[in-house]
């Protein structure tokens, strides 16, 4: 287990190396520099500027300088907000930034991933009955419409018409303003999740072990518990990968629609101030966490699944 | 000899063509062919209704402001007086511009790259999956925005950025098939036999990722749709005075109390969405009759 855990952990380092590589070739091989565009500088400013920003320097120095910033754990400074750290920004000390996303990221899963086991497992438990078919078909919408267009339309109805929840905002954090992003959150990620419980809970009752367990007369509570409900997990688990990723987004996307404080709001204000620092920053970030919990999704497959624990 | 394989062929039976009866099935499946029908209409009013219609869909009319669906305006006016009907079609036309640019560089590239790996193999097809595992790991939205801020923000940069990084599943899909393929006994028989490389992927292999290749470019079209959508979320991609479906959703976001101003777009797009996903389940269907 350590062994494999350790192994896996080694893969994933060429492949963060690699993105980060690629991240900065793209972002220092655009020509002209991020303070072109500024008032107009002095010459000894914009020298000052340049050095602060170590953009004097030969290329792989600038890279190799970058490494050692980000395996420290700092993340450079903002070409926007001159001379404040990234990480001041990625992290604040208060609620906000990362911080933000990582919440609703987390909401999320922890009630997404086992309500879509449950109502997934009853589903596929009672084939073709009303509560499959809504199962099924909400799927299908909600795999084709996206969070982008769900959460204005539940905004429009949870709280500009009935005036339930807020229309937007963080306030304290508390339940009243998380539920609705959280809500259109989890309904985008729910229904696959249980849709793919449902159909591989239909493929473990057909095979021929748990024939043999009926045969054998074992009650059904013990055939579910004991023997249907592991191996039918697996695939939703192998889902877990991708899907974090996505999640990550979704929750960008989310922020935006209720005008959160999170990684969302930094990424549009990088993105129109031409931040190259910062808009590198949040998207290593992102790697870094897409790829552990990659590594995580791995480890629970393997303590799942006993045909890879040899 | 002669006439022993002259009866041998007369024996076989005459089957339909696989695409026959491939477009049999899918016109049997009566959800597919409406949501075909629906993507068909939506598309020629998307060309047509900014042509004919009679206010331009940049005409701001001050008397005009936030109106209510009417007979004189049937989607409402927009916090400019624009006509909100047309800007929907001229958005949709935008939109599908950019999705099926998008969906075409991405099934090029993909299918290219993917095939490539899958027929040379060896240690071209690793070094090949790796780079494909590497972009993997980057959240999309992010690298897009990257792309975006580096080379600028126009509408034909925001597609090739979507694309970009949209070739990964396709490249994936179709070097898996091509694998399978590769090893199929007719295609091994064909290289015994001295077929050469270029024709054997031509007439073999291409031919057999068509289905796969049809019903992935079915997904591919909504999923550009919706990259597009989310850039102009981030005040990305278009840009006013021309707008995108995105670009109406994110405005009839910010004004909630003109119901319409959210409604018609976001319908628009769901009934589009659904369609593209109906109509890939029938195609699928249609192709893989199991």
């Amino acid at each position: 287990m350590l062994k494999f855990a350790i192994k896996r952990t080694l893969v994933a380092i060429p492949t963060l190396l690699a993105i980060i590589t690629l991240v900065f070739i793209l972002v220092h091989m655009t020509p002209g520099n991020p303070f072109d565009g500024e008032r107009a500088l002095s010459p000894e400013a914009l020298k000052s500027l340049m050095t602060q920003y170590r953009l004097n320097l030969p290329i792989w120095q600038q890279y190799l300088l970058y490494l050692n910033d980000l395996l420290h754990g700092s993340f450079g400074i903002s070409m926007k907000y001159l001379g404040q750290s990234i990480n001041g920004l990625l992290f604040p000390d208060n609620m906000g930034g990362f911080w933000v996303t990582l919440r609703l990221s987390i909401y999320t899963m922890v009630i997404a991933v086992p309500s879509g086991i449950i109502l997934g497992a009853y589903a596929g438990l009672h084939k073709n009955s009303w509560f499959d078919k809504i199962v099924v078909s909400s799927n299908i919408f909600f795999t084709a419409v996206p969070t982008m267009v769900t959460g204005p339309l539940a905004v429009l109805i949870l709280a500009v018409t009935l005036r339930i929840f807020p229309a937007g905002g963080w306030g304290d954090g508390d339940f009243q303003h998380l539920f609705l992003p959280v809500l259109v959150l989890i309904l985008a990620y729910l229904p696959t999740i249980a849709f793919v419980m449902r159909g591989s809970i239909i493929d473990v009752l057909n095979s021929n072990y748990i024939r043999t367990a009926r045969a054998k007369g074992l009650p059904t509570k013990t055939i579910l518990f004991k023997h249907a409900i592991k191996p039918a997990i697996l695939p939703v688990i192998s889902l877990l990968g991708p899907m974090f990723a996505g999640i990550l987004v979704g929750a960008v996307v989310t922020e935006q629609i209720f005008t959160l404080p999170g990684l969302g709001v930094l990424t549009t204000n990088a993105a129109t101030n031409r931040d190259y620092n910062m808009i590198m920053a949040i998207t290593i970030l992102g790697s870094i966490l897409t790829i552990v919990f990659n590594i995580i999704v791995d480890l629970l497959y393997m303590l799942l699944d006993p045909k890879i624990k040899q | 000899m002669f006439g022993k394989i002259n009866t041998l062929n007369l024996d076989i039976p005459k089957t339909k063509g696989f695409w026959l009866s491939v477009f049999a099935r899918l016109s049997r499946n009566k959800l597919a062919m409406t949501s075909g029908l629906i993507i068909v209409i939506l598309t020629l009013m998307c060309i047509f209704v900014p042509m004919v219609s009679s206010v331009a869909f940049d005409k701001t009319d001050w008397g005009q402001i936030m109106q209510t669906p009417s007979g004189q305006h049937w989607f409402g006016t927009d916090s400019l007086g624009r006509d909100l009907f047309v800007r929907c079609f001229i958005g949709g036309r935008i939109t599908f511009e950019i999705a099926f640019a998008a969906a075409f560089v991405v099934l090029l590239v993909g299918i290219f790259y993917g095939a490539i790996a899958g027929y040379v193999g060896g240690k071209l097809d690793t070094i090949m999956m790796r780079v494909v595992d590497v972009l993997y790991g980057i959240p999309f939205l992010f690298f897009c925005i990257l792309l975006i801020t580096l080379f600028g923000n126009s509408m034909a940069l925001s597609f090739v950025a979507i694309a970009a990084i949209s070739w990964l599943d396709m490249s994936r899909i179709v070097r898996g098939q091509t694998l399978s393929i590769k090893h199929k006994e007719f295609v091994e028989a064909a290289m015994i036999s001295g077929v050469s490389n270029l024709k054997i992927i031509t007439r073999h292999v291409i031919p057999n990722l068509l289905g796969v290749v049809i019903v992935y470019a079915a997904l591919t079209v909504p999923n550009m749709i919706v990259m597009s959508a989310v850039l102009s979320f981030f005040g990305l991609g278009v840009t006013e005075p021309m707008t995108s479906w995105g670009l109406l959703i994110s405005d009839g976001a910010q004004n909630m109390q003109a119901w319409w101003l959210l409604l018609f777009p976001a319908g628009l797009m769901i009934i589009t969405l659904l369609s593209f996903a109906f109509l890939a389940n029938g195609l699928r269907d249609a192709l893989d009759p199991r």
